[in-house]
């Protein structure tokens, strides 16, 4: 049984740990109800959702598993209301982290970490969103409140606010893995799952 | 014959269950004004309504209409300069977020997993797409038992957010929540496995199944509704 074919046992794996991600972007994205807490969520997402992500690559064997998680989790956060740009920031993400992970070899820890750090950027979905939406929210407050209010408000959401997410999510999957194997050599070996 | 009657529902085709949250998601982010927002945000309140989803009915509608009340009196309220900020853009994410939200929600609560395999085989989706969003949908709603499981257990060691003892060490908090819903998702979902694989989930051939999914006179009604609905409100307040 040594193909390339996803079987069901994969099927159901991938179902298990895409929606164990999805819950523990969940519970670190409380912080995402207010905007301005948006940075903590960009560094602690990606540690808190290594610990099921570790377990998930270990058992990935096969090119597409996270790819599908990608279709999946698009889908999800599209039906959720983050619009067409959560298909565009996690669709390709993930693809490009199951090539890489393909790539530089599976179950190697090091191929691991690259291909996690782009699997996190599909977390920009979040402020990639409110950045866009911000454009149009923008004009509305010009209109309404005059430019100095909108100035003064620029300050707290600023545009270049896309490259320092970019920046602390990469930093963030690192901190992660690193945590993720930690918890897997603390925890997941000893309950004999991993 | 058992005395339990069950309470009469609107049963949908999960179909048209998809095709009306694909509706809300996209509209929901069209500004054009905020008459048409309030018509997509009905939309969920009555999914709510006729799923007996009371509590979560009026828990949306208080939030929506708080944060419709803020929209339309964004201009006038005088905070700081901070405040207001924080106020005005939640009020304008619960509009836009709040309808998908809690579709998603009625959705969950009323499929059921054979529903949803059924529809997908209908719409001819592949399996490898197929396994996966069944297997989530059995496991949110054990996720979230599960959650509340560990929260109880954290609570009673005083290890929530709202205690000093959570903030003395907050990562290892964190760790603590998830680790044992790691562990305990990873062991249920080995016996998912073992227990779908032994009835055949490998099996190339086209799987039968006792659920009947088929559109029915009130999915033409639904889909009718909304769409002349939300038509006819963005011709008038246009």
């Amino acid at each position: 049984m040594n193909n390339n074919k996803l079987t069901g046992k994969d099927l159901i794996t991938v179902g298990i740990y895409t929606a164990l991600y999805t819950i523990c972007v969940f519970i670190t994205g409380m912080f995402n109800a207010i905007p301005i807490f948006y940075p903590i969520f960009m560094f602690l997402g990606p540690i808190v959702t290594a610990i099921p992500m570790t377990l998930y690559y270990i058992k990935i064997e096969k090119f597409g598993m996270l790819t599908i998680s990608g279709l999946i989790m698009g889908a999800f956060w599209y039906i959720c209301g983050y619009t067409w740009i959560s298909l565009v920031c996690i669709i390709p993400t993930a693809l490009l982290a199951d090539i890489l992970y393909k790539v530089l070899g599976h179950k190697k820890f090091s191929a691991m970490v690259v291909s996690y750090i782009f699997f996190s950027m599909g977390m920009l979905a979040g402020p990639a969103n409110l950045w866009f939406a911000g454009v149009s929210y923008w004009d509305g407050i010009r209109e309404s409140m005059g430019d100095q209010y909108a100035e003064q408000l620029a300050k707290y959401m600023p545009t270049w606010f896309m490259p320092i997410a970019i920046i602390l999510i990469a930093l963030g999957s690192v901190v992660g893995a690193f945590v993720g194997k930690k918890m897997m050599n603390k925890h997941f070996k000893k309950a004999g799952i991993a | 014959m058992n005395g339990y009657v069950e309470k009469k529902k609107l049963k949908l085709d999960p179909r048209t269950k998809l095709f009306l949250i694909i509706v809300i998601a996209t509209l929901e982010m069209v500004d054009v004004n905020i008459w048409f927002t309030l018509a997509v945000g009905t939309i969920p309140f009555l999914l709510f309504l006729s799923n007996r989803q009371f509590l979560g009915a009026v828990k949306y509608f208080a939030l929506f209409s708080l944060a419709a009340f803020i929209h339309v009196h964004r201009v006038s309220i005088q905070l700081n300069m901070f405040l207001n900020m924080i106020v005005v853009l939640l009020g304008g994410l619960v509009l836009k977020l709040a309808p998908a939200f809690t579709c998603s929600d009625y959705i969950l609560k009323s499929t059921n997993v054979s529903e949803v395999i059924a529809a997908l085989a209908k719409m001819k989706v592949s399996r490898k797409i197929m396994i996966p969003v069944s297997v989530i949908f059995r496991f949110f709603p054990t996720m979230k038992q599960e959650r509340h499981a560990i929260h109880d257990a954290a609570a009673m060691r005083g290890i929530i957010i709202t205690r000093k003892k959570f903030w003395e060490n907050p990562m290892r908090a964190i760790e603590y929540r998830v680790v044992p819903l790691m562990i305990s998702i990873a062991g249920t979902g080995d016996e998912l496995s073992a227990a779908a694989l032994s009835r055949g989930l490998d099996n190339p051939a086209e799987h039968t199944t006792y659920t009947d999914v088929r559109f029915t006179g009130r999915d033409i009604f639904a889909v009718l509704f909304v769409v002349i609905f939300l038509t006819s409100v963005y011709l008038i307040s246009r």
